[in-house]
């Protein structure tokens, strides 16, 4: 086993990683930016590599500096985390010339998988359920409204590169195909450096389903059942749960033999998510394999009671699974709420600046995953996400309750976050029946305003606040006056 | 601020909760306990201020009775208070009006400034470009997302104050535009 594992990314999921890496006697070695010099993960780690300015493309995007801080700290692996060099092909394989193990799939998997059009043949050809389109990219419009024909509108413009909802259009009609190709394009040459399109259809109304899958490149591939991600704002899951209330138990069996399949088709190894779209009338559809440890991976860690990153980390020291697909069970029922610094009264605009007070809910059954604390300034630079909230009970009903009385005491003052947002929508009745679609928020939440029912009680804190600190002996709010008392000028004293 | 009538231990307070107006009346009785009427709607308060940032409070009203945890920090616009998972920002109107002042020309809508600190990524016109209202002048980026911000109005730019990769802030005029029309300026 490895005595040394370098964290190639900040904030909560660099924290989550290292707590598996301490249970397991493996030491950390965190790095961090000119904007995280006091970042938790900085903090926390056994070691701290400075590795340059708060551009990422200085810092966590510079794979130079990220290998050499491996050197330099003598550690033997490195786990990327998501995000950042996460699904990046070139830093794999540096890692396997530079023989540090990078804790995650080969770089051919992440390559193939990270081209939506190969993947989409890939699983074709080992006859998973793909969304019916292209299998190759084109530039054409004209070829577009072909094929648009073809499989008739809507239809929906993807990068082939893509991800997190960045270069896509849906089409309704032929005469919105030209600008929408050139404006998906476009976002995906800016956002992915490749500009390469195709065409899917649009599946109406459709769920998000994703089976966390696990692979020890011996031939072991078994998954950690689904998680029901429906609940999105701007293509980005903010609620997350497990079990799905869609799945019966049969159809859980064959999506979950469907992503074992689409593991093994790609010569995937280590922790994996396969996706599916799941339509109205029950047909799963593969949609994407993210080969990395996924935001949401703790709800599935909630319900099989299996540490992922553990796993992650001993597959990557070359051990076999030491369980197989029956041992993996399911006990009662867990969601995640994903806490970002955004306001969501203004379309979940990101609300930086430094954390005046926190306070984190805790109980039986509740965890929060979380990278800052009072008095941390949380930066522009990077994803404004503070922390996840996950809750685990015997039912649905009961996970919802808990979820509701733990977001609500949740204290994150300074800057704005989705917690008011997040209450509501586990509050609704929607959600509450489980008919969760990928079109939840924009349908039941458009232009949400948070409730204003405390607001006399919010001025009552406010005058009571006011009271207190005019009593108090010395007033360092900005609300001395500035004539100096005789507190100020008499010394030290005591009573 | 606070109008306090001298002996009778009164004080009104002029309030936005949220941005709602709320105008308050306190008496305060004893130590920990006082009366207020938000909006006319009267409460009885006891209180005890647990730390710098928790005041536990029992609120009266004429058909309720709770028990309340408030988490409180002050901010550069008044304080912030946390109840039940929603922040209310609660300004004193009174104290606003003196701070914008001192400050009157901060933030101008017709002005180019990003509504938040962040990155400059484009800069989509030069310096003698005619623009019209709504025309993309300069993107900025901060925590992974991109804002536009547009021409208030018809007109020609006449100062770029930023350069791509610059780190700005609110209040920072980020490019000048001269008004179609207006000879002044």
């Amino acid at each position: 086993m490895f005595k040394k594992i370098l964290i190639a990314n900040r904030g909560e999921i660099a924290l989550r990683i290292m707590r598996t890496c301490c249970e397991m006697g493996i030491e950390t070695v965190a790095v961090y930016s000119d904007a995280d010099h006091e970042a938790l993960h900085a903090i926390e780690a056994d070691h701290a590599v400075y590795i340059g300015k708060s551009d990422p493309s200085e810092s966590y995007l510079n794979m130079n500096k990220i290998i050499s801080a491996a050197r330099e700290s003598g550690a033997e692996a490195i786990h990327p985390g998501y995000g950042f060099l996460a699904e990046n092909t070139d830093f794999a394989r540096r890692c396997l010339q530079e023989e540090i193990v990078f804790i995650g799939p080969p770089p051919q998997a992440i390559h193939d998988l990270g081209d939506k059009t190969v993947a989409r043949t890939i699983m074709t050809r080992s006859g998973v359920p793909v969304i019916p389109g292209m299998l190759k990219p084109d530039p054409d419009p004209d070829m577009m409204k072909r094929e648009a024909e073809r499989m008739g509108y809507p239809v929906v413009v993807k990068a082939a590169a893509g991800g997190g909802g960045k270069g896509m259009r849906i089409v309704r009609s032929e005469i919105e195909m030209t600008d929408a190709c050139q404006q998906a394009a476009s976002e995906a040459k800016s956002a992915f450096g490749n500009s390469a399109i195709y065409l899917e259809k649009y599946l109406n109304r459709p769920r998000h389903v994703e089976f966390q899958i696990l692979s020890d490149g011996f031939g072991n591939v078994v998954h950690l059942l689904e998680r029901e991600c429906s609940i999105q704002r701007r293509h980005q899951k903010i609620i997350e749960e497990s079990p799905s209330t869609a799945l019966n138990q049969s159809l859980r069996e064959e999506m979950g033999r469907a992503a074992v399949e689409a593991a093994k088709a790609s010569g995937y190894v280590n922790a994996g998510t396969v996706e599916f779209l799941l339509d109205e009338n029950g047909k799963f559809y593969f949609l994407e394999v993210n080969t990395r440890l996924q935001v949401e991976h703790p709800v599935s860690e909630m319900i099989t009671g299996m540490d992922i990153v553990r796993q992650q980390i001993r597959i990557a020291a070359g051990l076999p699974l030491d369980f197989i697909q029956d041992d993996v069970s399911s006990r009662g029922h867990a969601i995640e709420c994903r806490i970002y610094g955004e306001d969501p009264e203004s379309s979940f605009f990101p609300s930086p600046g430094k954390i005046l007070y926190h306070k984190e809910p805790t109980g039986p059954g509740i965890r929060n995953d979380c990278g800052v604390y009072t008095g941390f300034e949380v930066p522009v630079e990077y994803d404004p996400i503070i922390s996840k909230l996950i809750v685990h009970a015997q039912d649905r009903k009961q996970a919802i309750a808990r979820m509701i009385n733990a977001l609500s005491r949740y204290v994150v003052l300074g800057i704005k976050t989705t917690i008011p947002f997040l209450i509501d929508v586990l509050s609704c009745k929607e959600f509450k029946s489980g008919q969760t679609h990928t079109d939840f928020i924009d349908v039941h939440f458009k232009g949400w305003q948070q409730r204003k029912e405390d607001v006399d009680l919010a001025a009552i804190a406010y005058v009571v606040d006011e009271i207190f600190q005019k009593r108090k002996p010395r007033d360092d709010s900005d609300l001395s006056s500035g004539t100096i008392t005789p507190w100020e000028t008499l010394g030290k004293w005591r009573i | 601020m606070a109008h306090l009538n001298k002996g009778e231990k009164k004080v009104e307070y002029n309030l936005t909760v949220a941005q709602h107006p709320v105008l308050a009346n306190v008496s305060i009785l004893e130590k920990q306990n006082l009366t207020i009427s938000v909006n006319l709607t009267p409460y009885d308060i006891t209180y005890e201020i647990i730390s710098e940032n928790l005041i536990h409070m029992s609120v009266k009203s004429k058909n309720r009775d709770r028990h309340v945890n408030a988490y409180i920090s002050s901010c550069p616009d008044g304080k912030i208070v946390c109840i039940h998972g929603s922040q209310y920002l609660v300004c004193d109107l009174e104290r606003k009006e003196k701070k914008n002042k001192k400050s009157i020309d901060a933030a101008l809508p017709d002005q180019i400034t990003p509504p938040m600190p962040s990155v400059v990524v484009r800069i989509s016109v030069q310096v003698g470009d005619f623009v019209v209202k709504g025309q993309s002048i300069i993107v900025v980026s901060a925590m992974k997302m991109e804002t536009t911000l547009c021409a208030p109005f018809d007109g020609t730019v006449v100062k770029i104050n930023c350069a791509v990769n610059d780190k700005v802030a609110p209040g920072w005029i980020l490019a000048e535009i001269k008004k179609k029309g207006d000879s002044h300026q």
